[in-house]
């Protein structure tokens, strides 16, 4: 038995040495991130550790279910769609080899950008900075007026976008904690499979002795 | 090589793979725990473990990152064994990991525990050869070929599911070139190993070193 845990022993040292120089443990899952930039919506596809999936089929559908668009991703497993409708957009990344992951961008998040698009007025749920710098420079029109602000928000939507991905890069990451703490659920399991056994020999043995001594 | 939660569940074909995966599942879980004595107990935990680990380790190779199954090496360890030891790892990575689902449980361990069992039925034999070039080259064959197996099975049931049948996806094909001799070569050396100082996990005859 030395041999096999020997083995694991080593296995284990290789996914802690992995991890601790940074290149931490990932498995081959699928994961999504999108958000909407400057009346677009962007996303990539990427495995646990940042591996970008080519050619991945992105479907959007609206909260009904309706499917709203198409597009596949690039070489940087990245993709951009045009949203034409207000609403929450769901985004479901497939391949053809069964892996599938969806992220769903909020139409909150889209207001802004599908307002410029249809010219509806800007919700009341719009940044501070807005508000905050809108008043200075009133010259001739609204569309001037409002064009410095727009490039100041674009800036801090991209700034948040990069935020948000660190964050969801941090929360599909599998730790080598999660690692160790699957092998000690497996040890207990066989803790547990002997339990039963040895009980069952037990009860054999003492049945055996019971008909022996009767 | 784990289909993903949502992917089958489409569709009618799809709920008949995944009704099938899991009968098949049950079926070679039952049997492997009938056979499963008392000694062999931490050995199917141990390889259980370390199928929970490796293929969660990805080795990053070239553009893309392989990991280590150990299908074959599991299948000629444990033989029907194989399908509790993956059973319960593959629950563990859907519930740590966030890989695979929970319905698509039962055809994910169907897709890693058949190759594991065809390795032992076709290649115990090859294992129990007194030639340890013999040894070392039927433990290579069901270290690779358990992969592609694995692969192939996890194609046909997307294809099955109406999906289009796509051995391998884009990058995947890179990864399988890569991952299939890494593959043969560990359990291959793992195997010979064993042969030589604990033959009785193979239920071979020792394996003479020169």
């Amino acid at each position: 038995m030395h041999l096999r845990t020997r083995i694991l022993r080593w296995a284990l040292l290789a996914g802690l040495a992995s991890a601790l120089l940074g290149e931490s443990a990932h498995a081959h899952s699928m994961n999504m991130f999108a958000y909407a930039e400057g009346g677009r919506i962007r996303g990539e596809v990427f495995a646990r550790g940042g591996t970008p999936f080519i050619g991945a089929k992105i479907t959007a559908y609206d909260p009904q279910g309706e499917t709203l668009a198409e597009t596949t991703t690039d070489d940087a497993g990245e993709f951009s769609l045009v949203p034409a409708k207000r609403c929450d957009w769901r985004l479901v990344a497939e391949t053809d080899d069964g892996h599938r992951a969806e992220y769903t961008v909020p139409s909150t998040e889209l207001s802004a950008d599908v307002a410029e698009n249809e010219g509806k007025p800007i919700e009341p749920s719009q940044p501070a900075p807005e508000s905050g710098a809108a008043p200075p420079p009133p010259p001739t029109s609204e569309s001037v007026a409002s064009a410095p602000p727009a490039d100041e928000n674009a800036d801090l939507s991209r700034q948040v976008a990069a935020l948000r991905r660190e964050l969801n890069q941090l929360r599909v990451e599998l730790r080598w904690q999660d690692v160790i703490g699957g092998v000690g659920y497996i040890l207990g399991l066989m803790g547990l499979t002997f339990y039963f056994l040895g009980v069952r020999k037990r009860d054999r043995e003492a049945g055996g002795r019971k008909k022996s001594t009767s | 090589m784990h289909i993903a939660e949502g992917t089958l569940s489409g569709s009618t074909e799809g709920l008949v793979v995944l009704g099938l995966g899991w009968a098949v599942t049950a079926a070679g879980t039952a049997i492997g725990l009938r056979r499963m004595d008392y000694e062999r107990v931490p050995q199917v935990a141990l390889l259980s473990a370390a199928f929970f680990v490796v293929s969660l380790i990805q080795i990053p190779i070239g553009p893309t990152s392989v990991h280590l199954v150990l299908c074959g090496l599991i299948g000629l360890v444990l033989g029907w064994a194989a399908f509790p030891a993956m059973l319960v790892a593959l629950t563990l990575q859907v519930l740590i990991a966030g890989v695979g689902g929970p319905t698509t449980l039962g055809i994910n361990t169907f897709v890693m525990g058949t190759p594991a069992i065809v390795s032992y039925l076709l290649l115990r034999p090859g294992i129990h050869s007194k030639s340890e070039t013999v040894t070392f080259a039927a433990a290579f064959f069901a270290g690779a070929f358990a992969l592609l197996f694995g692969a192939l099975l996890n194609a046909s049931a997307l294809a099955l599911a109406g999906g289009s049948f796509r051995l391998f996806a884009g990058a995947s094909l890179m990864a399988h070139v890569v991952a299939m001799p890494l593959e043969g070569l560990i359990t291959a050396t793992t195997v010979v190993f064993l042969r030589k100082v604990r033959p009785e996990l193979l239920e071979a005859p020792l394996l003479a070193t020169r």
